[in-house]
C-alpha cells in the first residue's frame, strides 16, 4: 500500500518506537516542500527538531503531481493531496482542519491521520494495545488541543475494543 | 546562562517609539520588553487553546451539548471536530471488522 504524507504526519509517526519498521513496512511519497518544512524544524534541537532530523534520515521518495488540486489549503497539505489524488492513494495528515476542507471539495480524495498508518500496523505486527497506546500519547504531546482532544478520543475508543 | 538567538523584524517606527516609552516607563530594555509581551501573549492562547481543548473533549464524551459547545468553540472548529471525531470512528469500525 502506498501512501502520500505531509509533514506533520511524518514527523507524528516519528515520535513512535515503531517508525523505523513502518517507513521499511510502507510505501511513502512526499513533497519537495514537506522535506523543505522539516528542514526548517530540523534547525532546533527541540522535541519536533529532533523528530524531523529523524525523518530526514529515512529516504523517502519525492514526488511532484502534474497539477495541484485548487483547495484553500497550505502551500504544503495542497502539494500532498494533489500526488495522492493523481496516484489515487491515501494521503496522511494530522491537519484536520485541511483534511475535511480537502474532502468537502474534492470527495474523492481519502485523507487519513498519522494513527490510521500506526494502527494499521499495529494489527498487522500484533503489537500489544498499551505498546501502540504509549505511541499515540507520545504522539499527542506536541500536537495542537484539538488534536490533542481527538488523540485522547482514540485512546478511549481504543481501551474500548477487546 | 540561556542560550539566546538574533532575528531581525520590521515594524512601523510609531509603533517602536510607543513601545520604547512603555519600556522606558517599566524601567525595561527594548528586548526585555518585546521577550515579556511575547511570553504573555502565549501564555494568553496557551490558557484559550487548554478551555478549548476541555471542551472539545467533554463534548467527544458526551458531557457537553453541542450548544455549550459553541460557546467555546467557533464554527469552524465545530466542524473541524465533528470531522476528527469521525475519523476516529471509521478507524475504529475498520478496526473491529
Amino acid at each position: 500500500m502506498k501512501y502520500a504524507s505531509d509533514t506533520g504526519a511524518l514527523l507524528s509517526l516519528a515520535c513512535s518506537r515503531h517508525f523505523a519498521d513502518v517507513i521499511a513496512e510502507y510505501s511513502i511519497i512526499s513533497h519537495r516542500l514537506v522535506i523543505q518544512e522539516l528542514c526548517n524544524f530540523a534547525i532546533f534541537d527541540d522535541f519536533l527538531g529532533i523528530k524531523a532530523k529523524l525523518v530526514l534520515q529515512q529516504k523517502l521518495s519525492l514526488e511532484e503531481p502534474g497539477s495541484f488540486l485548487n483547495l484553500p489549503i497550505e502551500e504544503t497539505e495542497r502539494a500532498v493531496f494533489s500526488l495522492a489524488h493523481e496516484k489515487k492513494i491515501i494521503a496522511l495528515t494530522d491537519d484536520i482542519h485541511a483534511a475535511r476542507i480537502a474532502t468537502e471539495k474534492v470527495p474523492k480524495l481519502i485523507i487519513k491521520p498519522s494513527f490510521y498508518l500506526l494502527l494499521h500496523f499495529s494489527q498487522k505486527k500484533k503489537i500489544s494495545k498499551k505498546n501502540i497506546t504509549e505511541d499515540l500519547q507520545e504522539i499527542a504531546k506536541s500536537r495542537n488541543w484539538m488534536q490533542g482532544a481527538i488523540w485522547k478520543y482514540l485512546e478511549k475508543k481504543l481501551q474500548e475494543i477487546n | 546562562m540561556t542560550e539566546t538567538m538574533q532575528f531581525s523584524l520590521r515594524i512601523e517606527p510609531e509603533l517602536v517609539r510607543t513601545m520604547d516609552a512603555e519600556a522606558e516607563r517599566e524601567y525595561k530594555t527594548r528586548t526585555e520588553f518585546i521577550k515579556e509581551a511575547i511570553q504573555k501573549l502565549l501564555l494568553e492562547k496557551r490558557e484559550k487553546e487548554r478551555m478549548k481543548q476541555l471542551a472539545a473533549e467533554l463534548w467527544l464524551k458526551g458531557e457537553l451539548s453541542e450548544t455549550q459547545l459553541k460557546k467555546a468553540l467557533n464554527e469552524e472548529e465545530i466542524k473541524d471536530l465533528h470531522f476528527g471525531k469521525k475519523w476516529v470512528d471509521d478507524i475504529i469500525y475498520e478496526i473491529r471488522q
